[in-house]
């Protein structure tokens, strides 16, 4: 299967425009399925209409990027994706966002929706406590494996995110002290010990060297096996390498959406090719 | 302008040198074939190698565009599409040196009169190439779109002009030397025209994202 | 001191480059006094503290003299009539009713700044925060007059049922024993809560407002509860300031003077019972000193003083060496 896809999202060469949803079913190789569902979403910061009649459709097991200027909403989006707004009282969202075709936005359990919705921040934000404990205390949150198991559960996690070579012998010692870049993967590696099915990545890399942004980015190629990825990027180079999928916003709307490799080679809006040849504005 | 589009003109500008370098070997090399005129062919063959020295040059600018600058969309379609065009350029370069060298063979034989349509095969390459490249300057999809179409004339043409050569060898054996020379002027010709085709595809990619090649152009391009 | 002004002054020259840079030595002498003054104010604060100890030390030595240490710091006697006098009841009395205010407190202020913090709605944010911190501004002597003639009266009325319930426990029933009178070590702890409260309380809201938001975000983000994340991520990541905030408030327990003089009882006798009167080395010191009339006597209750701040020290030895060691075991640098 996974050949056979990866064949399929490469394949872009004859302009064919995307298939609509009802003509999902007979190409099921070329088009995954659709894990969020965001149809006319509007968001509020108060009075301030952050995000107008936004409608896209991430799909499983891909990795889609947005991209776009500093306030363009495309971190509000993400955001959304995960009730994180909820925190924030005044913040508010209108429309439709599904996951596997159940609305997130009604008043469900915010814990069962961001068990299945884990989320890495800009800048890694290690726990204040050892490297086991960071992976640990997710999943103690849901369940009291046995020690052993625990033990096993944080391994595998921290070798998902391919942090376990480095960590294994010191994984008493405080997370704070790790590197940068092994505390973002150390964050990666928290976020899937919880096992989700959705990765809300919100700029992962912009605090990190050239080295520690290209292993994580190698990662997401492994993680899309298992998860649906979801980027906000700052890096236009990094949505073009790593993603599958890329959007631009531009002002709380979106301007464009399609396979990366279309976009980054004729996008259609000329919105979008001035905001990616370095035009903009 | 950014430093970027300085680079981008500095490659359009190059581009633009050599088509007028090889246009003009064309120019020389077809009249030389005409007029039997030797001093013509001399300067094609003299030429030659400021065309491959373009070429190199070109594609050096060309490729650390590529490393340096990562471009995207529009830039990246001109840059690739200038890659190809450069390519083009020269092998029709090599072509009206060919010509030129098919020229000077023909001028050891004076006494040969052939009648062929070769003056109208290369009035016509000349004419694709010309429109290929004023598509590339102008950024015309359209004008590239109908260089397309002249390929099957040309096609046709130079099949016509086999058949009288081989004719012509049939009557009189002593001018195979000539016709030969003949026949390979044409099918160099023709093959100016592809290279002129395969700049006029470029140029589309470049404009608007579509990529014909290895594709039949449906008739009502 | 001519040294660094001449250093100044190289440095200043390449730095702005213009010509009238020769206007900037117009402030070099306004530094040079900053300077000075800034030194002599940390000379001075350090003098006073070492001036004051040894002060205390020299007027307490008929008292040590006497007694010497370990049999002063032990003794239960405190008898201005034999003369005899000992600091173990107002060693205990002190400790206890901080104690008492600590647990009471600490938990109570942790409530409030996760409240603040975490929980209420932005329009009742100030109300709360300007509320306990009012607390703050009541003179200690009112906080004495209103245990001693409001709370203490209702307390009374509740200390039946305390030692009626709590007293009947075996091994903690000791502590609730005795007639219900309203005044006592239970009553000072519980008055001596309050008034530290808005000090506790307020450091740990400041500093869990000031955990960063990404941290916050990403324990929310994991799944977790209000509480999961108040008690496991932002109460970890600021136990430093926490602890400082905690021990600010339990100096301020120990060296409370006239609140607990006004509800503690001021029994010299020790007794097991927090609901019996007793006595701390403030209190102790407020009602007898007008009454020290042999020099002995004065001279033990300037001891106490002497106990009271090596008391303080070593807690402020024990909270940085508790800040310390936790901060080693979790590797942060806060």
């Amino acid at each position: 299967m996974s050949p056979n896809q990866s064949q399929g999202t490469s394949a872009v060469k004859i302009p064919v425009p995307a298939k609509a949803a009802s003509a999902e079913r007979t190409d099921g190789e070329l088009e995954a399925a659709v894990k969020i569902a965001v149809s006319d979403l509007n968001f509020y910061y108060g009075r301030f209409h952050a995000i107008k009649n936004v409608s896209v459709q991430i799909r499983e097991n891909r990795v889609t990027a947005f991209i776009g200027p500093s306030g363009c909403g495309k971190s509000t989006l993400l955001r959304i994706l995960n009730r994180m707004y909820d925190l924030y009282p005044g913040q508010r969202a209108e429309g439709g966002v599904t996951l596997d075709g159940e609305d997130i936005l009604g008043p469900k359990s915010l814990a069962n929706l961001r068990s299945k919705v884990g989320m890495v921040f800009q800048k890694p934000t290690p726990f204040p406590m050892s490297i086991y404990e960071n992976i640990a205390f997710g999943i103690r949150l849901y369940e009291r494996p046995s020690r052993s198991e625990m033990d096993e559960r944080v391994r595998l996690a921290l070798t998902k995110a391919s942090l376990w070579d480095e960590v294994k012998d010191k994984l008493s010692q405080s997370a704070v002290r790790l590197s940068g870049g092994q505390q973002q993967r150390l964050c990666i590696a928290r976020a899937l010990a919880i096992g989700p099915e959705v990765l809300l990545l919100d700029e992962p890399c912009s605090a990190l060297d050239p080295v520690s942004t290209a292993k994580i980015e190698e990662l997401w190629y492994e993680l899309k096996r298992s998860c649906t990825l979801v980027v906000v990027t700052h890096n236009m180079q990094q949505a073009a390498r790593a993603s599958d999928y890329t959007a631009f916003m531009l002002d709380g709307s979106l301007v464009e959406f399609s396979e990366t490799s279309k976009l980054f080679t004729t996008p259609t809006d000329p919105r979008t090719e001035a905001y990616i040849t370095g035009r903009f504005g | 302008m950014r430093h970027f589009d300085e680079l981008l003109e500095e490659l359009r500008n190059k581009l633009l040198d050599m088509s007028a370098m090889v246009q003009t070997a064309i120019r020389e090399s077809v009249s030389s074939l005409e007029l039997s005129d030797e001093s013509r062919a001399q300067s094609v063959l003299q030429g030659e190698s400021d065309v491959n020295r373009m070429e190199l040059d070109v594609d050096q600018l060309v490729t650390s565009l590529l490393a340096l600058e990562q471009p995207v969309a529009g830039d990246l379609r001109f840059i690739t599409a200038a890659g190809k065009i450069n390519n083009n350029l020269e092998r029709i370069g090599d072509l009206a040196v060919n010509i030129a060298e098919r020229s000077e063979s023909l001028i050891q034989h004076p006494h040969v009169a052939v009648r062929t349509d070769i003056a109208k095969l290369a009035e016509m390459a000349e004419a694709m190439v010309r429109m290929a490249l004023d598509a590339f300057i102008r950024k015309d999809a359209d004008d590239a779109r109908a260089v397309l179409v002249s390929e099957r004339a040309i096609n046709d043409l130079r099949d016509v002009i086999f058949n009288d050569l081989i004719q012509q060898m049939k009557k009189d054996p002593k001018s195979v030397q000539a016709c030969v020379d003949l026949m390979f002027a044409a099918r160099n010709l023709e093959r100016i025209a592809d290279h002129a085709t395969n700049i006029a595809e470029a140029v589309v990619f470049m404009v608007d994202g579509i990529d014909l090649r290895h594709h039949h152009v449906p008739v009502d391009v | 001191m001519n040294g660094s002004d001449a250093a100044v002054r190289v440095d200043m020259r390449p730095m702005s480059g213009q010509p009238k840079s020769s206007s900037r030595f117009w402030h070099l002498p306004g530094d040079f006094l900053f300077h000075q003054a800034a030194v002599l104010a940390a000379f001075l604060a350090a003098a006073a503290l070492f001036a004051t100890v040894i002060a205390i030390a020299y007027d307490s030595r008929i008292s040590i003299e006497a007694f010497g240490i370990w049999k002063f710091l032990k003794s239960s006697e405190w008898n201005p009539v034999t003369q005899t006098f000992g600091a173990f009841p107002f060693i205990i009395g002190t400790l206890v009713s901080s104690a008492i205010a600590m647990i009471l407190a600490v938990p109570i202020s942790f409530g409030v700044a996760v409240f603040i913090s975490e929980i209420a709605p932005v329009w009742i944010k100030k109300p709360v925060a300007g509320a306990i911190e009012l607390l703050a501004a009541i003179p200690s002597i009112v906080y004495g007059l209103w245990g001693l003639l409001v709370f203490a009266p209702v307390f009374g009325q509740m200390e039946p049922w305390v030692s009626h319930y709590l007293g009947a426990i075996p091994g903690i029933g000791l502590l609730f024993q005795g007639p219900p009178v309203g005044i006592g070590m239970l009553t000072a702890g519980i008055v001596l809560a309050i008034m530290i409260l808005p000090y506790i309380s307020s450091i740990m809201r400041d500093v869990f407002i000031a955990v960063p938001a990404p941290l916050r975000e990403s324990s929310y983000a994991m799944g977790a509860t209000t509480w999961e994340v108040a008690w496991q991520i932002i109460l970890p990541y600021t136990r430093s300031a926490v602890i400082g905030g905690v021990f600010l408030g339990l100096g301020r327990a120990l060296g409370e003077t006239m609140a607990v003089t006004f509800v503690i009882g001021n029994s010299n006798v020790l007794s097991a019972s927090l609901l019996m009167p007793s006595a701390t080395i403030p209190s102790v010191l407020a009602n007898e000193f007008t009454e020290a009339t042999t020099p002995l006597y004065l001279s033990s209750l300037i001891y106490l003083g002497l106990i009271l701040i090596a008391v303080t020290l070593v807690v402020r030895f024990l909270a940085v060496l508790l800040i310390r060691r936790l901060g080693r075991r979790e590797g942060t640098a806060t």
